[in-house]
């Protein structure tokens, strides 16, 4: 996993880096779970879903939209992803298990993920972008 | 001061227009020297940014508790033309209603011997934190109710009584709410969530009046000093925030269907007037209906959990009011010499209307609104009034609260949630979380002093104080 958290002090700034567009995807999925819960989760549900988007930002701001519904919804701690990400859309199955207040509680709410800052660039061999949880 | 900056009184500064390209009115906000060290430039690009909105009037303003935020600055005011201004959830932010009530008890410290378990049944009452769910098991139709009826659906079920909704602002219920704008899934997320306060800054203490300022204000509001009180500090849950994100896509295509320019997407937004800004408008009411609910709902459970261990009855526990920081409302004020109809965006601040205002209730008519500041985990938070001077000057808004200097992850390397809990535990406070990484994000040290931000809209006069509380016992989220 390559993400940092970079110093913000209303919100949640993640700096997120990837050898490719699904490295970043995966790396932003596990970023939000590790800011919303503590301690490890294994792999024992799957959910699946589709985002649509004109630019690879709205679909890397769907999917964790996305992500952070479906964790609240579904009451999943999410650890696993696998994407197919084609020009407009990514599907994706996100894979992890019930949420345990006494094994994952103790994380940061996350109201919404913020469009501050959010670019994906393309930097010499890697991909790179901040990404704002709203906090 | 960064350049640009133009002070214009002891604790008021001006950002003129020109500061950045495309503004329309000014930028005006209110600080101390002492909170000048803390202001972020990224704030004052945000207020500038607001001062470029369609239809915005006399100023884009900012209270003492300024600091960046989402769109606008938290601490954000603004006032819009109803019939050519727009409407932004960036104004409102993503915790819609977010807000604070305060309840008084005929308690003193004294009576509190039994403080931890008190606590400890708050704790199990009331659920708190990531992924805790509530008791309560809505239908449908409950929930529609909710959002349509705000506090008055929590009282018809039997969480409270009818005086709880007098003194709520907007007497707990937009009614402009339109549930039709609020999707399946935001409802979904509201569902599980009715009654339980959420993490972050969110809170419920038990407090004492430490001081009274005002004492004909304070006696019109029920407070003393020396008396036990509980504070609440929560929102519209995952169903607030639901609705912003789901409102936001929209509102980003209808900046460029209806032309306007603006210098940050976050401050996507529609005309008042339009089908999307009509959307938004309806769902965010309807929002912050299910917020005035929520706290309704974990009134009652504060007064379920006192009557049984305290021996008070349920009607003993009074509301004092119930006010929204994260809210934008259609009001009408008076806009050199006229009455206007505009719509106030309340990002951070709380509304402040003084006496006489027909929108305060009956009974404080003749003091004005009451306002109330939560501090952070282990300092003092207060209770003020409205005035004329909001009224005048600031479309009848004051602060909302203290405001943070330190991010999440500086809080918790320099402090450790344990040793705030002896700290505190030392000053008599004992504090409930789930995590102690909750207690060191929300330390009171990664916050301004909440005296200081008060200090100022009391010397200015956009409301004055009345009394202030000090913590006993905290449950954070």
């Amino acid at each position: 996993m390559s993400f940092e958290e970079r110093d913000h002090t209303a919100d949640i700034l993640m700096h997120i880096r990837a050898a490719d567009t699904i490295g970043l995807f995966t790396d932003a999925g596990h970023a939000l779970m590790k800011t919303m819960y503590r301690g490890p989760a294994r792999p024992i549900e799957e959910v699946s879903v589709t985002i649509t988007g004109q630019s690879l930002e709205h679909l890397l701001h769907g999917f964790l939209s996305e992500l952070l519904f479906e964790s609240e919804v579904q009451n999943i701690v999410f650890c696993e992803f696998e994407f197919q990400i084609r020009e407009g859309e990514v599907r994706a199955i996100l894979r992890g298990e019930p949420f345990d207040p006494a094994i994952h509680g103790g994380g940061t709410e996350v109201k919404g993920i913020s469009w501050y800052g959010l670019s994906i660039r393309q930097e010499q061999n890697e991909y790179a972008c901040d990404v704002l949880f709203d906090v | 001061m960064i350049e640009g900056v133009v002070r214009k009184g002891e604790y008021e500064w001006e950002l003129p227009v020109g500061f950045i390209p495309g503004m329309h009115v000014p930028g005006r906000f209110f600080l101390s020297d002492e909170l000048t060290k803390t202001l972020e430039e990224g704030a004052l690009q945000q207020l500038a940014h607001v001062a470029t909105m369609p239809g915005i009037i006399h100023n884009s303003l900012a209270m003492p508790d300024i600091h960046w935020g989402y769109g606008f600055p938290i601490g954000g005011v603004a006032a819009f033309e109803y019939e050519t201004g727009v409407i932004s959830p960036g104004g409102v932010g993503f915790d819609i209603n977010c807000g604070v009530r305060l309840l008084t008890t005929p308690l003193k410290p004294s009576d509190l011997a039994q403080k931890k378990e008190i606590l400890d049944n708050l704790f199990d009452a009331v659920p708190v934190g990531v992924g805790a769910r509530s008791s309560l098991r809505l239908s449908e139709k409950q929930l529609e109710k909710m959002m349509t009826d705000g506090a008055r659906f929590a009282v018809a079920e039997g969480y409270g009584n009818s005086d709880d909704i007098t003194h709520c602002e907007e007497q707990g219920r937009m009614k402009e709410a339109d549930p039709a704008h609020v999707s399946r899934k935001a409802r979904s997320r509201g569902v599980p969530q009715s009654g339980t306060l959420g993490a972050g800054n969110h809170f419920l203490e038990i407090q004492v009046v430490e001081e009274i300022y005002d004492e004909e204000a304070a006696r019109t509001f029920g407070v003393e000093q020396g008396q036990v009180c509980m504070m609440v500090h929560c929102g519209s849950r995952g169903l607030g925030h639901q609705v912003c994100t789901d409102h936001l896509q929209v509102l980003e295509h209808a900046v460029s269907k209806y032309h306007i320019q603006l210098p940050d997407k976050q401050l996507a937004c529609a005309p008042l007037t339009s089908p999307e800004g009509k959307a938004y408008f309806g769902g965010m009411a309807a929002a912050a209906n299910y917020a005035w609910a929520n706290r309704q709902i974990i009134t009652h459970q504060i007064r379920s959990v006192l009557t049984r261990m305290s021996g008070i009855g349920y009607d003993d526990i009074r509301l004092v009011y119930d006010v929204a920081h994260n809210v934008a409302k259609i009001e009408e004020h008076e806009i050199d010499g006229k009455t206007r109809k505009v719509c106030v965006h309340r990002k951070g601040a709380t509304r402040a209307f003084g006496p006489k205002c027909p929108d305060v209730p009956a009974d404080y008519t003749h003091v004005g609104q009451p306002v109330i500041i939560p501090g952070s985990m282990g300092s003092s938070s207060y209770l003020l009034k409205g005035t004329d001077v909001a009224m005048n000057r600031t479309f009848g808004s004051t602060c909302h609260g203290a405001g943070r200097v330190l991010s999440r992850s500086q809080a918790k390397k320099k402090i450790q949630g344990k040793n705030i809990r002896e700290t505190l535990g030392r000053a008599g406070i004992m504090v409930k979380a789930p995590h102690d990484g909750a207690i060191a994000e929300e330390a009171p040290d990664a916050y301004k002093s909440s005296s200081e931000v008060v200090s100022v809209v009391h010397n200015l006069g956009l409301s004055r104080l009345v009394a202030r509380l000090e913590p006993l016992g905290v449950i954070k989220g």
